[in-house]
């Protein structure tokens, strides 16, 4: 797993290399296996439970299971209408990134270019308001939406999420046309481009990296919202995932860990691929949106 | 940043680039829309709860009565809400902490040289990256009395254990801080591996050759030049924590007895299980005033931040 050989600025004089290279090389491998362990386990366990029998779950509570049973998932689709609640939230998630990407590349492009005072506040507000406790919309959401009778409907929620996926885009976009220079846009003004030739034509393409790390937070935000669905949806035909695994609880104390589980995991798969196919500009995503 | 910009915006205003009309119809055209958005589910949202906190108002019975400021004598009379105060405090100053020194560490391993270690960078991210409802389920399930923490404490122990972490009084809020420290590392992780980064190998060669050992460096070079990543993490961090609602939500629901309940959970009690939103409004103004606090220190120190580290 390690490997001895180290930068070359870390070089030590001669004679102590080997003796800590040594100690080097067991400190970095220990290491690595206790966050391998510390990131994995939570996920193995999730998994292993969701195919272990009621016995291996809650008694036994056996490491490998020892019979494999499908039994949570079949019980999960039947009692639930879980692969509605899915596509539900697959929809509204990937509608709202479509929305907030295309008002926030827009506005963040202007708030990088033309530094105007309301510029400057839009800047300021959308700041600020990825900071502001969503408890704090929650009530005014609840209230005004219901007055608009779009409580209870997709419309609302997708409404509420723009609240927090907005200011997030606009700030990560931001930091995005921050990094890419002006003058090819300015030459094209001069040759007679106007603005939205400019901006379509020779800023977008080269955000676009930031395009795609961007639209990924945003979706994985909306994917794993919890409280906005829970005050805003009732009826279970209009359900999010979140609440689907919410209901599952029941509220009582003695929940069924491999129900809970199965869907957990169910939960988890779209993110996963998210993960795997576009880890690279998740990691980006992550220098640039949360650097600032 | 909002500050740098705030600075360049004053000197261009005098000289506004919006001197063609296209100019002028691209920018209400990319910024009106967000305007209007950002009015409608931000600005008026703020401003009416801010309004609703000076109001009695029931919506099972739909009363409005207008009270002042009497919500807000009832709560800083009330010794729940110093207390879930208190708890908020305990829970952003824990959970940052651990996050924090945690993410160090592991921003520290990461930058080492080892086989795997480009996946490895990605993997780190994962817990971040799950839903907090999924990772909330996970850990009650490890933590549960009859969980597989309890039996790995049996194990080293040799007594069977059978803490109910989460639902035990004296352990609850330890439990629900190294929980969200669990999702939250990541970040801090992440950030502080590209500051580390930055750092230009040069110095530490010339340390190496002054005969700095590990140790040394780590203290007198790392982490002076970690600082105002550090800074930026910890800010972000704790007013994240301190305004988070769902992973405690649903790791506790603020119990046992109160014993996790922060703001956030106190303002949606009483919105969504009393309906009285006008309280829950007053409730949620302070939460705002002191997350709005904790942004001001951040805008700040990061600004200065920038300027006394703007040399490259």
């Amino acid at each position: 797993m390690t490997s001895p050989s180290r930068p070359a600025h870390k070089r030590l004089p001669r004679r102590n290399r080997r003796k800590t290279s040594a100690i080097r090389s067991v400190t970095v491998f220990g290491g690595v296996v206790l966050l391998l362990f510390l990131v994995l386990f939570p996920f193995y366990w999730m998994v292993t439970a969701s195919i272990k029998n009621f016995r291996e779950i809650s008694i036994e509570r056996t490491l490998v299971p020892r019979e494999v049973t499908f039994k949570n998932y079949v019980d999960l689709f039947e009692q639930t209408s879980i692969l509605w609640h899915l596509f539900n939230t697959a929809w509204i998630s990937c509608f709202v990134t479509f929305v907030t990407i295309i008002l926030a590349s827009m506005s963040a492009y202007v708030l990088t270019r033309f530094l105007t005072p309301t510029a400057e506040w839009i800047a300021r507000i959308s700041l600020y308001a990825y900071m502001v406790p969503s408890i704090v919309l929650i009530i005014p959401f609840y209230i005004g939406l219901r007055m608009a009778g779009l409580v209870n409907t997709h419309a609302g929620l997708i409404l509420s999420y723009l609240s927090f996926t907005l200011p997030l885009g606009i700030w990560m976009m931001r930091a995005c046309f921050q990094t890419i220079p002006k003058t090819m846009e300015e030459a094209a003004v001069v040759d007679g481009a106007n603005r939205f030739e400019a901006f379509f034509l020779i800023a977008m393409p080269q955000a676009l990296p930031g395009v795609v790390s961007t639209a990924i937070f945003v979706f994985i935000l909306c994917w794993g919202e919890y409280l906005y669905p829970v005050v805003l949806i009732n009826s279970d035909r209009l359900r999010t995932i979140t609440i689907t695994l919410d209901a599952l609880t029941g509220g009582g104390q003695n929940i069924k860990f491999g129900l809970l589980m199965a869907a957990s995991t169910v939960a988890t798969v779209p993110i996963l691929l998210i993960f795997l196919v576009l880890q690279k500009h998740l990691v980006r995503g992550f220098a640039a949106g949360g650097y600032e | 940043m909002a500050f740098s910009s705030a600075k360049s915006a004053r000197r261009d205003r005098r000289a506004p680039r919006l001197k063609f009309r296209d100019e002028r119809i691209f920018y209400y055209v990319a910024l009106g829309p967000t305007a209007v958005v950002i009015a409608f589910v931000i600005a008026l949202p703020i401003i009416y709860t801010f309004g609703l906190g000076f109001f009695v108002q029931n919506t099972l019975i739909r009363t409005w009565r207008f009270v002042g400021l009497s919500n807000y004598i009832d709560l800083l009379t009330d010794a729940d809400f110093w207390f879930a105060f208190w708890n908020g405090i305990v829970f952003t100053v824990g959970s940052t902490a651990v996050a924090t020194v945690f993410g160090l560490a592991i921003a520290i391993l990461l930058d080492c040289n080892f086989r795997g270690r480009g996946p490895l960078r990605a993997l780190v991210i994962f817990p971040y990256i799950v839903p907090s409802i999924v990772v909330a389920f996970i850990w009650k399930f490890i933590f549960s009395g009859r969980g597989i923490l309890n039996d790995f404490l049996g194990f080293i122990g040799a007594q069977a254990v059978s803490v109910p972490w989460l639902g035990d009084q004296r352990f609850a809020m330890m439990a629900v801080v190294l929980i969200s420290a669990w999702t939250w590392f990541p970040f801090a992780a992440i950030t502080l591996l590209a500051a580390i980064q930055n750092v230009p190998d040069s110095i530490y060669e010339a340390a190496a050759l002054d005969g700095a050992g590990p140790a040394k460096r780590f203290i007198h070079l790392t982490l002076p030049l970690l600082a105002p990543a550090l800074m930026v993490v910890v800010l972000i961090r704790a007013i994240w924590a301190f305004r988070n609602y769902d992973m405690i939500w649903l790791l506790t629901e603020g119990g046992p007895i109160g014993a996790t309940e922060v703001l956030p959970i106190m303002a949606y009690k009483e919105a969504f299980g009393l309906f009285r939103m006008g309280h829950a409004s007053a409730v949620s103004v302070s939460l705002m005033v002191f997350v709005t606090l904790l942004a001001a220190v951040h805008f700040r120190v990061g600004a200065r931040l920038r300027k006394a580290y703007d040399t490259s």
